[in-house]
C-alpha cells in the first residue's frame, strides 16, 4: 500500500488538481517531517491557509508531546535511571591492581559472532517485537488528540465528561487544561488570550 | 508459513527475512482489521439525532465587590481569582448537524456551534468565535462531551472582568 493514498479525511480548498487536498495521513506524514519535499512545500502552503489543517497538524504534535511525557514517564517508573547509577557504580568499583583486573575480565563473557541466517532472524523478531509494540502503544497515543474510531466502542460506552479534540486558536496563543471536580471528574476550560487591537465593545480591560 | 527446505546459509539468511518482511507488511493489517470488524458486528448504529439541546452561559468575573459565585451558575471550576462571578445570561439552543447555530456574546462577538457528529453517548460539537466583522476570533474548537459535562472558554475580557462562556449538551 502506498504510503500517500488514503483517502480519508481530506480537507477541501477548491479543488485543484497542482494543491489537491492533503489526506489526514498526509498531514501526519508532513508533521513527522516524511513526507516528500516536493508534496511537503505544498501541503506546509495548505496549512497556512486551511484552520481545519492547521489544528490538525495542532492536534497531532500535542500528541506527540503528550507520548513522549508519558514514555518518559514510564522510563522513570520502570528505574531506567538506575540501570545508569548501576553501571556507573560499577565502575567507581573497577579493581586497582592487575590481578582483580583479570579476575574481572575473566567473567565477562565472550561475544557470540552470529552467524548471518541467525542475524537475520534475530532481526525478524526485532521486527516482530517492534511490530507488537506498535499495535499495543499507537492507540493508546492516538485517544490524546484523535477523535474516537469504530473500535472504541467500550471507551465510548464508559466515557463521561467533555475533551478537546482540537483547537485552532488562530493567532492568538490559548490554553487547554482540565480542572479537578470533586467528584472525580474533570472540567475542560479553553483559555483565549485577548488581542488588544481588536474590536471588542465593552472591554476595558 | 513456508518452511524453508534448503539448509544453506545463503537461504535461511533470505527465508529469515522475507519473514521478518511479512511480520512487518501485516502488522498495520493486524491493527486495523479487528477493530473495524468488530465496530460493524457489535455496534448496530442507533439513528443519531439531526439536532440536540444545549445550554449556552454567559458569566461575568469581576473584582467588583465580594459575591463569590453568583449560585444561579451551578458548579464552576477555579476559573482565575476574581472576586465575582455573575451569571449574565443563559440560554437553551438547538444544535444541529452542518448548520451552525449563532448567538451573539455580550461583547459582540458572534459564537457559532455545530453538531459534528454522535458517536454512542458523545457529542462532537465544533464551535468558533467570530469578530462582528466576521474575522475569526477563535476559529476553531472540537469538543468530545457526553450529556451534562460542561466546557468552559474563559480568558476574553469584558467589562473591567473577564468573560465565561459555559456549553453543556442537555438531555433529548
Amino acid at each position: 500500500m502506498s504510503r500517500h493514498d488514503s483517502p480519508s479525511g481530506s480537507i477541501a480548498n477548491g479543488g485543484s488538481p497542482d494543491r489537491r487536498d492533503p489526506t489526514d495521513q498526509e498531514l501526519m506524514l508532513w508533521a513527522d517531517g516524511e513526507l516528500d519535499p516536493r508534496r511537503a512545500a505544498e501541503v506546509e502552503a495548505l496549512v497556512l491557509t486551511n484552520p481545519r489543517a492547521r489544528a490538525i497538524v495542532a492536534a497531532l504534535r500535542q500528541g506527540s508531546e503528550v507520548l513522549a511525557f508519558d514514555a518518559l514517564d514510564r522510563a522513570q517508573a520502570s528505574g531506567a535511571g538506575s540501570i545508569v547509577d548501576g553501571v556507573m557504580a560499577a565502575l567507581d568499583k573497577e579493581p586497582a591492581d592487575d590481578e582483580a583486573a583479570a579476575a574481572s575480565t575473566a567473567r565477562v563473557a565472550p561475544v557470540r559472532h552470529l552467524r548471518p541466517w541467525r542475524t537475520a532472524v534475530a532481526a525478524s523478531v526485532f521486527a516482530a517485537a517492534a511490530a507488537a509494540a506498535v499495535v499495543v502503544f499507537l492507540p493508546r497515543a492516538s485517544r490524546v488528540a484523535a477523535p474516537v474510531g469504530p473500535g472504541e466502542s467500550e471507551t465510548q460506552a464508559t466515557f463521561s465528561g467533555a475533551v478537546i479534540d482540537v483547537v485552532d486558536f488562530g493567532a492568538r496563543p490559548g490554553t487547554i487544561f482540565y480542572v479537578p471536580s470533586e467528584d472525580e471528574s474533570t472540567t475542560a476550560v479553553v483559555w483565549l488570550t485577548e488581542d488588544d487591537a481588536s474590536p471588542s465593545s465593552g472591554e476595558t480591560l | 508459513m513456508k518452511q524453508c527446505p534448503t539448509p544453506g546459509n545463503k537461504s535461511r539468511a533470505l527465508c529469515a527475512s522475507l519473514a521478518a518482511l511479512s511480520i512487518l507488511a501485516m502488522g498495520p493489517i493486524v491493527h486495523a482489521a479487528p477493530a473495524r470488524g468488530l465496530a460493524e458486528v457489535a455496534q448496530q448504529p442507533a439513528p443519531a439525532p439531526a439536532a440536540i439541546e444545549a445550554e449556552v452561559s454567559f458569566i461575568h468575573a469581576t473584582n467588583d465587590g465580594d459575591g463569590g459565585v453568583d449560585p444561579n451558575i451551578g458548579k464552576l471550576p477555579n476559573l482565575g481569582s476574581y472576586k465575582n462571578y455573575r451569571l449574565l445570561q443563559r440560554a437553551k439552543v438547538s444544535i444541529r448537524k452542518g448548520a451552525p447555530t449563532t448567538t451573539t456574546l455580550p461583547n459582540g462577538r458572534v459564537l457559532q456551534i455545530t453538531l459534528k457528529d454522535v458517536k454512542g453517548p458523545q457529542f462532537i460539537i465544533d464551535t468558533s468565535i467570530n469578530q462582528p466583522g466576521g474575522t475569526a476570533f477563535l476559529p476553531l474548537l472540537e469538543v468530545r462531551a457526553t450529556v451534562g459535562a460542561p466546557v468552559f472558554i474563559a480568558g476574553q475580557s469584558y467589562q473591567a472582568g473577564m468573560l465565561i462562556i459555559g456549553i453543556k449538551i442537555l438531555p433529548h
